[in-house]
């Protein structure tokens, strides 16, 4: 076991580092740059001055280079500095993960809260009513984009009824309580929860739907367990990795997804953060998020792995 | 019993999500009556007391990069940095605009100027402002310690500095102390002091009592950018998140005048959503502005208004590649463009055709009769013997896409092609800069200096790729000028060579709009700041 823990680990690592390789990569290949971007304010920048910002910034120098410069010292524990912001990225990352991970976490409990046990419900009632609203709710989520949600939303609950704030974290002139966090957490987490809400559906539903011919769960029926029992118990139980997986697959999506979630709502997350230093070149933000996130998505593959065996203690042997 | 437990385990979990959230809903929710939100117009005009004054929520489409002045790299940032700095002058609305100077004398023929400071300009810690640290903020910029950063370029206008804004050579820095409330700014060329001051740089004061012992190589990266004390009308409180959401406070005593509101809040608010967040009363000015479509709908409801800036105006042009398209053609594409249709597209109706980019308000300006003329289009092309197989390549934000799609049609009924390629502005202005793109569609705020375009098509541009120097002279001979007949005839004669040329091809030019709530008006945001001083609250 701690074998093949280590294994992952290493697996997961050289992983990270190929994806820092792409992400540099791709960032370089955007046209522009971060002294481009000054020209813009600066009509009247001469040649002389653009390559001279650009040998000050490092930013003529070969990408190996930069690259294996960026790389040790991110090593070290220095995600480099934002030179728009002219601020260090941990400071900034420091101020804007949190907001992310509350919006991103509670998209994930109310997609599994909702979507597990409609997923189920349907499964054991095909064809049902319950089965059809699930299968609606699960095709709007798949199939219609975040942001079209995001706007029908806005102009329903916030233009029309004026139940929820269009924007932001926090009133502006409010007291930045926890109330007034949750009230604007409401819309953009449901509608971020949406798009996996489908897929969690439709995962369990057929995962549950699968195990309900097995034999097993005609025995626990004979044996006279109340439906609920059965359900939980016998047909849940064993349904849940396939669940578990999509679950965790879900987790890097969700980060994805809330880009487009955090900039309509104005949610000074990770995601607007982002947009931004693309927009103006800010190359040592782009890749310490992308470091990030895919930090993210590598660790919830190890603990997927590794909750597998706590569901199903054979795989430890096997 | 373990059923009963989990099911109990369950209906709490829900009512206490349900709870919080009703719960919150009820205290969180604005309440238009008893709070800041944006209430809808009571019907009283009376002016603002000193015991009402409301708390603003101030909108911006884009994030600030800094609260450090001289690094802002957006009109957004500027809009922040505005708040809590003080300029020396800005442009006004036909006449200069003196904000920290109280008046500024032309000396020794045009080649320098006198300033003469507002003695009551303070910092916020209540130390005042004076002419030294003036001078100490132009010798701190200009030195090669200091670094480059998005506005140091301001500086290259003073004597003995590069294009750069940098000190260079021998030559001293054209800064001269003169008493506590005077200075002298000497520069390279002549400046009047109208195109001084409609030249809108951005210039800045540091409080040297603060910063005047860190290396100044260290002053830009100073931890004071993140909670800074500046000379202008707002105090900075808190930033809780970086370039996302700043706390400010009005200064009782600001020099320039009483501010009508107690606490600013600037917040970053989506375009798309803007229209939305004043509907609903979260937020009370949205700078830059809502599209042309949407202001129109959303005025007057739940007292939304709008502000149209006198003082600037929203250029939209083609900014072409000189070196790649001949002179024939650019008078061509001018000719062949349907700009009243353009207008139509690109402001909703709102803007006006126009003939260059200078502000047409200008009273002395040419008249400027646009007409559509494909014959005449077709004729230029014909006498430079034009390769109708030629595809130029035409670069726009996706902002402009329409537009773009309609100037490609206009342009080929005259056998001009065109390839669109629709990007993000950075990308559009590195591939006019290399020439992978002969030509990309530019929006910019300008003003009533005759001026403020010139460094598009001046030597060197790389905008436009020009390689000559007549554009500069026209500047100079406009800036040098003894008397104003004479002042009058060079800017005809400049007008008339853009004419003739065509460096750039005008569109069409909108007016600046800003959409603010039913709490505060009289809010002009341009390009180069606002005067929140002059707002008028309820």
């Amino acid at each position: 076991m701690k074998r093949k823990v280590f294994s992952r680990l290493m697996f997961s690592a050289l992983m990270l580092l190929l994806l820092t390789v792409l992400v540099f990569t791709l960032s370089n290949m955007m046209t522009g740059n971060e002294v481009d971007l000054m020209r813009i304010e600066n009509p009247e920048m001469t040649d002389e001055t653009y390559q001279a910002l650009l040998h000050e910034r490092g930013l003529d120098r070969p990408a190996v280079v930069r690259y294996w410069d960026w790389l040790t010292s991110f090593l070290k524990g220095n995600m480099g500095t934002s030179t728009v912001q002219n601020r260090p990225v941990s400071g900034i990352i420091a101020t804007r993960i949190g907001p992310t991970i509350i919006l991103s976490f509670t998209a994930l409990f109310l997609a599994v809260i909702i979507g597990v046990p409609l997923g189920i419900m349907s499964a054991y009632r095909p064809y049902s009513a319950w089965d059809n609203v699930a299968s609606v709710v699960a095709f709007i989520g798949s199939s219609v984009p975040g942001f079209v949600l995001a706007l029908i939303g806005i102009y329903v609950f916030s233009v029309k009824l004026q139940w929820l704030p269009t924007q932001g974290m926090y009133y502006s002139n409010g007291d930045h309580s926890l109330g007034d966090l949750l009230v604007h957490l409401v819309m953009p987490a449901i509608l971020l929860s949406f798009g996996m809400l489908g897929s969690q559906i439709k995962q369990t539903r057929s995962a549950v739907l699968e195990v309900m011919n097995e034999d097993y769960i005609k025995t626990a029926r004979a044996k006279g367990l109340t439906e609920f029992r059965v359900i939980v118990k016998h047909a849940f139980k064993n349904a849940l990795i396939p669940i578990v997986t999509s679950i965790g697959l879900a987790v890097p999506r969700l980060f994805g997804g809330s880009v487009t979630i955090e900039k309509i709502f104005s949610w000074p997350g990770m995601g607007s953060f982002i947009i931004s230093s693309i927009n103006s070149r800010d190359f040592d933000p782009i890749m310490a998020v992308a470091v990030i996130i895919c930090v993210i998505t590598l660790v919830t593959n190890v603990l997927l792995d590794m909750l597998y065996v706590i569901i199903n203690p054979k795989l430890s042997k096997e | 019993m373990e059923i009963k437990k989990r099911i109990t385990g369950l209906v709490l979990a829900l009512l206490f999500i349900v709870g919080s959230i009703s719960g919150c809903n009820k205290s969180a929710v604005p309440d238009f009556e008893s709070k800041d939100h944006a209430a809808p117009p009571t019907g009283s005009d009376e002016a603002t007391s000193t015991m009402e004054k409301p708390d603003l929520v101030y909108a911006l489409s884009t994030s600030w990069n800094t609260l450090f002045p001289y690094n802002t790299n957006n009109s957004d940032a500027t809009m922040v940095s505005n708040k809590l700095f003080t300029l020396l002058t800005t442009p006004g609305d036909g006449a200069p605009e003196y904000m920290a100077a109280d008046s500024v004398e032309s000396i020794e023929d045009g080649y320098a100027i006198l300033v003469y400071l507002k003695p009551a300009c303070t910092w916020s810690d209540g130390t005042p402002c004076t002419a030294e640290d003036w001078i100490w903020t132009f010798e701190t910029v200009t030195d090669p310690e200091f670094g480059l950063f998005n506005r140091t370029s301001n500086m290259n206008v003073i004597a003995g500095t590069d294009v750069s804004g940098i000190k260079s050579g021998d030559e001293a820095l054209g800064v001269e102390f003169v008493d506590t409330n005077t200075f002298i700014m000497r520069f390279k060329t002549p400046e009047s002091i109208d195109d001084f001051v409609d030249d809108a740089r951005q210039f800045y004061c540091m409080p040297k009592h603060i910063l005047g012992d860190t290396p100044i190589s260290e002053i830009a990266s100073s931890d004071f950018w993140y909670h800074p004390i500046g000379n202008g009308p707002c105090v900075f409180v808190d930033e809780p998140t970086t370039g996302q959401e700043l706390l400010l406070q009005a200064r009782d005593d600001y020099f320039l005048g009483e501010l009508p509101f107690n606490k600013l809040t600037m917040i970053v608010v989506d375009k798309s959503n803007a229209a939305n967040a004043f509907l609903n009363g979260e937020i009370d000015i949205f700078y830059p502005s809502l599209q042309d479509s949407v202001i129109d709908e959303v005025i007057g409801q739940n007292g939304v208004q709008m502000n149209v800036d006198k003082s600037t105006r929203t250029e939209t042009g083609i900014c072409i590649n000189n070196e790649a398209v001949n002179v024939n053609v650019r008078k061509a594409i001018d000719l062949l463009l349907d700009k009243e249709v353009l207008v139509q597209i690109g402001t909703n109706g709102v803007g006006r055709p126009e003939g260059d980019l200078l502000n047409g308000d200008l009273s002395w300006y040419l008249t400027y009769n646009y007409e559509r003329n494909v014959e005449g289009a077709k004729a230029l092309l014909e006498a430079v013997d034009y390769d109708y197989n030629t595809v130029f390549k035409l670069g726009c934000t996706e902002s402009n896409q329409n537009v773009a799609i309609a100037i490609q049609q206009f342009l080929s009924e005259g056998g001009i092609q065109i390839e669109l390629t629709v990007n993000d502005g950075t990308t559009v202005f590195a591939n006019q800069r290399s020439g992978d793109i002969d030509m990309c569609i530019v929006s910019f705020t300008s003003n009533y200096s005759v001026a403020c375009m010139a460094v598009m098509f001046k030597n060197g541009a790389p905008m436009t790729h020009i390689k000559e120097d007549k554009w500069d002279r026209y500047i100079s001979d406009i800036n040098t000028s003894t008397s104003d007949d004479e002042r009058i005839a060079f800017i005809h004669e400049y007008l008339q060579a853009l004419r003739d040329e065509c460096p750039i091809v005008a569109l069409y030019s909108r007016p600046n709009r800003v959409v603010t709530s039913s709490k505060v008006t009289n809010v002009y945001s341009s390009a180069f700041g606002d005067c929140c001083w002059k707002w008028i609250t309820k």
